[in-house]
């Protein structure tokens, strides 16, 4: 009876032990990718760089800090409402500090768009979908410059490297980044008539360098 | 189990939820008309018998748990034992949102409804061998080595679409019939999450008197970078029975001594999975990089040292024990700014500093009556508390408070030299006699309605308590027993974001008011907007019956039913409190940016009172 017992006991403890123990703590991924593999598709990425322009271009942040902090719009308290801790009034008077949340997400969401447009380089994309990822990122560039004056920009070790400080390009070397960027893309971008509204082409690319070249003594 | 949910959350826009909707409901008005309709009045303000109707949500979750353990005795003192667990749980969720009875304009054709189905596989599989042997007359040694090993699976996959319009069925139930171009589906499956661990533990007894543990065990994690997946994590105790010694033995007056010392690191590995690598997820025909990953991650660890005393006197009538004990946790797992451009704009990483818990406390147990028919004893228990964070590099902000004229408020932080969660606030002095406004105290020290409470703000108070409290009792007469179990906390404060955004004075006229707003001594502006400031930062003392009991000992019923008892419990029966909530015991999540939040009351449904009636027998 004992024996029966303790040959019941190890036969369970080894099969178990022979299924699962002893892992080498592998993490994979199941419903998404890890870097390393190689079936990145970079037109996936490239429409994560034209939908993360839907977040800075809206009345919550760059239209915000274009418009209400001039007297072409204000954004009155309507009695208990619409005061939000004085976050409007800062932008139309002038008196934001650090922790104010139109400063804070439109310089969030404007990085954000540059990086997932440089992502979309490192996966070798096709000539016509390396233009566009360019194109999106000189736009995003060119507001972070308009509303804020300088442009961070990460590349090389700091891409892969988050704990690497990115570069913060001044308003001259940012300028001279787009101009130069967007000079390069012209004969990769299709010439017009786009199959979706939202692709860029190459007038896309032309008024964004007449934008800059109209701006350039602002910056 | 099954379950139906109401739309009682606190993640809402300007509509509110069914709490915010029936307490500003006019209450004139009568919530149905004279042919027996829900009375409408706008999409804003909403009838709260409407929002019921409007949304049904229900689900059946399916749980099965599987346990083995058996064991075998090599020896009388080697014993080999073996656990086997594992849970399986599935549910399933469907829901439907009637836009039409909210908004008869434009939603009569655009109703909503999901389905929702997820799975949870945990598994648990420990291996201990223990030997626990008497060596001589004065010496016992035990010792037990182990293998443990844990995996966890979940995954969840959901479907919506709209485009319905009522026809009696539920919409779920013909899902196929919604507008193409409005539907939704989205599944995940977690990425592997194991935990394998070697453990030892040894320790001897000597004379009964001193005692000694020693334990150490190696933890590892799927969850973290290839250089710091495993993390060691020893303890020592030793413990001295002071009464067991020649002076105090047989002493009439301490019956129990015992001294307690002890040290002892533990470990955290409590985020989301693929935080440490680069992790690129599928959206919408869309690829994109969700977070940096961060090698360099590990293990997050908590020293504590405790020291105790464990005592008996007056013929073991009174016993308790005391004890001090400080917790140090250091590596703390933190989701940082990363500076842009970067995916996300955070990223987890160990911080720097450290975050500090220490405190004292104390349990008494005494019986104070103990005779032939009664019996009374009383047990309390009292913690004293506190905590600090340092190491940190700036602030970080959370404590999202909500409601109309609070869009991205945030209203605590995490900084250096204050508790956690510290509360951020402007500083309400009164209202202003002359224009009704409400004055704030300026960074100048000037009291004046002139200063913009949005640039004047100061640490005030925190939510976290500096005393817990517990108290329990019964008594007992012959075959009657009442018991009671209190408990209670102090010296946190609350923010009462209920009556800032839902229940203030500009809500007039079309909406109620709360009844504190009502006929104050200086007239209030209706114009005068809410603000976060000390005004609706309450303190949050608190004293509450949790549960009160009176049972009967009936005793055996003829010869079938034995150990017949009746009971009648109620159950949150009643809280002293000067909290104008509805109860301090509320913790609305406010979280912001992965940073959790403390002591905030939005929208919450109000706890119920229960009672409860029982019989309990067995045959």
């Amino acid at each position: 009876m004992k024996s029966k017992y303790l040959l019941y006991t190890l036969l369970m403890g080894s099969v178990a032990a022979g299924t699962f123990s002893c892992t080498k703590l592998n993490e994979e991924f199941k419903g998404e990718l890890g870097e390393g593999n190689a079936n990145i598709d970079p037109a996936g990425l490239l429409v994560t760089a034209y939908t993360s322009l839907n977040t800075p271009y809206q009345q919550e942040q760059r239209w915000v800090m274009q418009e209400v902090s001039t007297d072409a719009a204000i954004a009155p308290t309507r009695g208990g409402d619409w005061d939000d801790n004085g976050m409007h009034r800062a932008i139309h008077l002038h008196t934001w500090n650090a922790d104010n949340g139109y400063m804070n997400s439109t310089f969030v969401s404007l990085g954000t768009a540059i990086y997932n447009a440089t992502n979309v380089l490192k996966y070798s994309p096709s000539a016509q979908q390396a233009a566009e990822a360019r194109f999106i990122r000189a736009l995003a560039m060119f507001d972070m410059v308009d509303l804020y004056g300088v442009v961070p920009v990460r590349e090389g070790a700091a891409l892969e490297d988050f704990r690497i400080a990115p570069e913060v390009l001044q308003p001259q070397a940012a300028i001279d980044y787009m101009v130069k960027d967007l000079n390069e893309i012209l004969n990769s971008l299709p010439l017009n008539g786009p199959t979706a509204a939202y692709v860029a082409n190459r007038n896309a690319a032309k008024v964004l360098l007449m934008k800059i070249y109209l701006n350039k003594g602002a910056f | 189990m099954n379950n139906q949910y109401a739309p009682i959350s606190a993640m809402v826009g300007s509509q509110g939820n069914l709490i915010s909707q029936a307490l500003q409901w006019n209450p004139t008005r009568p919530l149905r008309d004279d042919q027996g309709n829900l009375t409408f009045i706008n999409t804003s303000t909403r009838n709260p018998l409407a929002s019921i109707d409007a949304f049904k949500d229900r689900s059946v979750t399916n749980t099965m748990v599987v346990n083995l353990a058996p064991y075998y005795k090599f020896t009388d003192d080697l014993e080999y034992r073996f656990i086997y667990s594992v849970m399986r749980q599935t549910g399933n969720r469907e829901g439907i949102y009637r836009a039409g009875i909210i908004d008869p304009a434009n939603g009569l054709n655009d109703e909503q409804a999901f389905i929702s189905n997820n799975g949870e596989t945990n598994q648990q599989m420990t291996h201990t061998l223990s030997y626990n042997k008497q060596v001589s007359d004065d010496w016992n040694i035990n010792a037990v080595a182990g293998y443990e090993y844990l995996d966890y699976n979940f995954n969840n996959n959901i479907s919506f679409g709209r485009g319905f319009n009522y026809v009696g069925l539920d919409y779920f139930d013909y899902m196929q019939y919604s507008t193409p171009a409005t539907r939704e589906i989205a599944s995940y499956r977690s990425p592997t999450n194991q935990l394998q661990s070697l453990f030892v533990r040894g320790g001897f007894n000597y004379l009964s008197r001193y005692l000694f543990t020693a334990t150490a065990r190696r933890d590892g994690s799927t969850k973290f970078g290839a250089n710091n997946k495993y993390a060691i994590f020893p303890s020592v105790a030793i413990a001295w029975n002071i009464a067991e010694e020649a002076f105090l033995k047989g002493n009439s007056h301490i019956n129990q001594l015992k001294l307690r010392l002890g040290w002892g690191k533990t470990g955290n590995q409590e985020f989301p999975s693929g935080a440490s690598l680069n992790r690129l997820v599928f959206g919408n025909r869309s690829i994109s990089q969700a977070n940096y990953g961060n090698p360099d991650l590990k293990w997050e660890t908590s020293a504590t040292i405790n020291a105790g005393i464990d005592f008996s006197i007056l013929n073991n009538r009174l016993y308790g024990s005391i004890d001090y004990f400080n917790k140090k946790t250091t590596d703390a797992l933190f989701e940082q700014t990363l500076a842009q451009p970067a995916p996300a704009g955070r990223v987890w990483v160990n911080l720097d500093g450290e975050v500090v818990n220490k405190g004292v406390e104390i349990a008494l147990t005494g019986t104070i009556v103990k005779s032939q028919d009664w019996t009374w004893d009383l047990t309390g228990n009292v913690t004293f508390l506190k905590n600090s964070v340092s190491g940190l590099v700036g602030y970080y902000e959370t404590g999202a408070l909500r409601g109309q004229g609070f869009s991205g408020v945030l209203g605590q932080r995490m900084v250096n030299g204050q508790p956690l969660n510290v509360w951020y606030l402007a500083i309400h002095e009164g209202i202003d006699p002359q224009t009704g406004m409400s004055m704030y105290r300026g960074a100048d020290g000037s009291i004046s309605s002139a200063n913009d409470p949005a640039i004047n703000k100061f640490y005030n108070n925190s939510p976290n308590p500096t005393t817990l409290l517990g108290i329990s009792t019964n008594v007992t007469y012959k075959k009657f027993t009442v018991g009671a179990n209190m408990n209670g906390a102090m010296g946190h404060y609350l923010f009462n974001n209920t009556a800032a955004t839902t229940l203030g004075l500009s809500n007039l006229s079309l909406r109620n008011i709360g009844s504190s707003f009502f006929n104050t001594g200086v007239k209030e502006s209706i114009s005068n907007s809410a603000a976060p400031s000390t005004r609706y930062l309450e303190k949050g003392d608190y004293l509450k019956m949790a549960n009160l009991t009176l049972s009967y000992r009936v005793g055996n019923i003829g010869n079938t039913l034995k150990n017949f008892n009746v009971s009648l419990t109620g159950q949150n029966l009643f809280i002293i409190t000067q909290y104008t909530g509805f109860d301090p015991e509320v913790n609305t999540d406010g979280a912001t940016n992965g940073i959790p939040s403390l002591g905030i009351e939005y929208l919450p449904y109000p706890p119920a009172r229960t009672i409860l009636l029982g019989v309990n027998f067995s045959l």
